[in-house]
């Protein structure tokens, strides 16, 4: 099948055809589209696209926490071997926060404010049974130290607005970790913290990840905490996967000519050019109400010729390796034109 | 009009802007320095960065330039007269903003061209047609097809938006834009559109522009000039390609460091906490960067270098001194 990545033999998570639609006013909204991918034990995987890409809602998806309005259907979708798609609410509680965990991006919006640090980060621990109040101290005072700050034991009586941004994103990285769980969905982990911040927040999270073997799922709009970050990854077109790859890989032969321009269009890529206009992606996202035929980028790409507006969805094409790209010109011919971009010839 | 070639467009000497705070019911009453004596001058066409994290005071320097937020103590000139001496109509045909959040800062209830005329409809009396004409020109010069006259911003996408906002804040035909983070709240791919757009106009009006960002990557593509701002000061200013080439401060040294450039063989460096970001209700003494600092002395704990020769930093002051008394020359 070429819709698989298979990566390892026992993934932590395994997620097939995974569609997210939302029902709105104006009719159906396809928020994603036939989303695969395999992850395995102790990797970083990232998903990396625009806004409304469907990065987020896939993942939430996962975690049940969709709006209302959403529906998710998959051909399957296992985490540890069980099936989470069709869990009721109390089984899906007994899941989150234990072994799988989540980061948001707003720390203020994750900590509730009127209790204190202490309280929020043993509370998950109790309440999935892992021990006594005293053990989620230990535990609590332990993670606390190992993100980073001190007086561990004193700050656990600190409440969320009394810590800056950055402390509370590690409070939120260790509340995380309390029940050492064995995925974590980290979505955009960094975008709401400094410069200086998000570089040692990200280096705490592999470290982290190395150290205790957990798998992570890094959502991010930004490539370069993809390169930094991740092992492998998968970049969203609106709503489907339109390249998957070993991240090495990626940044070395981007194939996709969305991952192409994505790339290019990155202020710190390549030489500064004062004078010189920054690539850009003409044009906008499509829209995603309704049935969608043919390749969704058609209308802004610099390849795109009649047959792209064909069929229903273009299908995922390996190319070697675990890279596979979903484009109907042959890997030659994009690369020739990735080269040709940096005047180089094709 | 009065500004000559030798004269800057916008001339800050000393600026400050402070607020009073309490810190409890019974403490004593104290100030925050959100900008603190910040003297800077800008020519005109010339296209300028002020960088820092938040807190530094890069936002309330924005406002006071744009008359929001009055300053405490200094002056401040445009063309060669003080700020406080234009009225509110004055000055809207000098300086107008951009601001980060094109969800927030255009009008929902009033239409695009609405939103496009409202400066000019509150600071001239023209008749309607010449209104219209010059939304219409505007709207062209950044790129907004006219279908979109009659729309309304929840219709339109980020990027699109911003160009709203980029052309509102032209229609005066003002002399000055102040750029709040215009891109920060927009996708790559977009933010790469609006950043051409800026820099197109800035030139062919030859506009002067004060871009703020947190983001040196952007900034690198765009300026001439950099101001790099902590806890208040500026700590170095120069031309962008010394300090992005050759970073001095200790401080533009770790905010280059920061840049994750889209490359996988860039490692992230080993955690090490430094403390991270100061308190500015308290700054520490001497040099406020001193505590994060890896090159700090005892000067830097006592006494605050001055910006001289584009760089607060006693390193650079007087290297000769600074390597006699054991001190190292910071090193990106």
């Amino acid at each position: 099948m070429a819709d698989t990545t298979d990566a390892c033999r026992e993934p932590i998570l395994s997620v097939r055809n995974l569609d997210v639609t939302l029902k709105t006013a104006i009719g159906e909204l396809h928020a994603t589209r036939g989303i695969s991918y395999d992850i395995c034990p102790g990797e970083t995987f990232a998903i990396v696209g625009e806004s409304g890409c469907g990065k987020s809602i896939s993942s939430m998806a996962l975690m049940g926490l969709l709006p209302r309005i959403a529906r998710a259907r998959a051909d399957h979708c296992l985490f540890d071997g069980q099936e989470i798609l069709s869990l009721s609410r109390r089984q899906l509680s007994k899941i989150r926060g234990n072994t799988l965990s989540m980061i948001f991006q707003d720390p203020m919006t994750s900590l509730n404010p009127v209790y204190t640090i202490g309280d929020q980060l043993t509370e998950v621990f109790v309440r999935h049974g892992k021990g006594t109040r005293a053990q989620a101290r230990d535990r609590a005072v332990f993670l606390l130290e190992r993100v980073g700050i001190k007086n561990a034991a004193e700050r656990l009586n600190a409440y969320p607005h009394q810590l800056s941004g950055g402390l509370r994103q590690r409070v939120v990285i260790a509340m995380a970790m309390m029940c050492s769980p064995k995925l974590i969905i980290a979505d955009e982990p960094t975008t709401a913290l400094d410069v200086t911040v998000q570089m040692r927040t990200l280096a705490l999270l592999s470290e982290l990840q190395k150290e205790f073997g957990l798998a992570i799922i890094l959502i991010t709009h930004d490539l370069g905490v993809v390169a930094s970050l991740s092992d492998r990854v998968a970049v969203m077109y609106a709503g489907q996967i339109v390249e998957t790859a070993p991240t090495a890989q990626l940044f070395a032969d981007p194939t996709h000519p969305y991952t192409q321009g994505l790339i290019r269009c990155i202020p710190s890529y390549g030489e500064p050019h004062p004078d010189a206009e920054l690539p850009t992606i003409p044009g906008m996202v499509p829209s995603l109400i309704g049935r969608q035929k043919g390749c969704a980028f058609r209308n802004r790409c610099p390849l795109a010729f009649a047959d792209c507006a064909e069929g229903d969805t273009i299908a995922l094409r390996e190319t070697h390796g675990e890279h596979a790209y979903r484009c109907l010109r042959p890997h030659d011919a994009l690369m020739a034109h990735w080269r040709g971009l940096h005047g180089e010839p094709a | 009009m009065l500004d000559s070639a030798a004269e800057p467009v916008l001339s800050l000497r000393d600026v400050e802007v402070s607020f009073p705070i309490r810190r409890g019911f019974f403490a004593k009453p104290g100030r925050l320095h959100a900008v603190n004596k910040v003297s800077l001058d800008v020519q005109r066409g010339e296209f300028i960065s002020i960088v820092g994290e938040s807190g530094c005071g890069k936002s309330t320097l924005a406002k006071t330039l744009l008359g929001l937020q009055p300053a405490t103590a200094g002056t401040i000139r445009i063309n060669g007269r003080d700020l406080a001496d234009y009225s509110r109509k004055e000055l809207a045909h000098q300086v107008q903003p951009i601001f980060q959040d094109p969800y927030s800062s255009l009008n929902p209830r009033k239409s695009v061209a609405a939103n496009i005329a409202l400066p000019l409809i509150l600071s001239e009396s023209l008749p309607a047609s010449e209104i219209r004409d010059r939304v219409r020109e505007i709207m062209q010069m950044v790129s907004l097809p006219q279908r979109f006259e009659h729309s309304y911003p929840g219709q339109m996408s980020g990027g699109q938006r911003q160009r709203v906002a980029i052309a509102r804040a032209l229609i005066t035909r003002p002399r000055i834009l102040v750029c709040d983070e215009p891109t920060s709240a927009l996708d790559v791919s977009v933010q790469a559109q609006i950043l051409n757009l800026l820099k197109d106009l800035s030139r062919r009006l030859n506009l002067t522009s004060i871009f703020i960002s947190h983001d040196l990557s952007v900034v690198r593509h765009l300026t001439q000039r950099v101001a790099v701002m902590y806890l208040g000061r500026v700590v170095e200013l120069g031309a962008s390609e010394e300090i992005f080439n050759a970073p001095r401060h200790p401080y533009t040294q770790l905010l280059i460091r920061s840049i994750l450039p889209p490359d996988p063989a860039h490692r992230l460096p080993p955690v090490a906490w430094d403390g991270g970001g100061p308190d500015p209700t308290n700054p520490p003494r001497g040099c406020h960067f001193n505590p994060r600092c890896r090159y700090a002395t005892d000067l830097c704990r006592t006494e605050l270098p001055p910006l001289a020769g584009g760089v607060a930093c006693h390193a650079w002051h007087d290297p000769d001194a600074w390597r006699a008394a054991g001190g190292q020359i910071p090193q990106l």
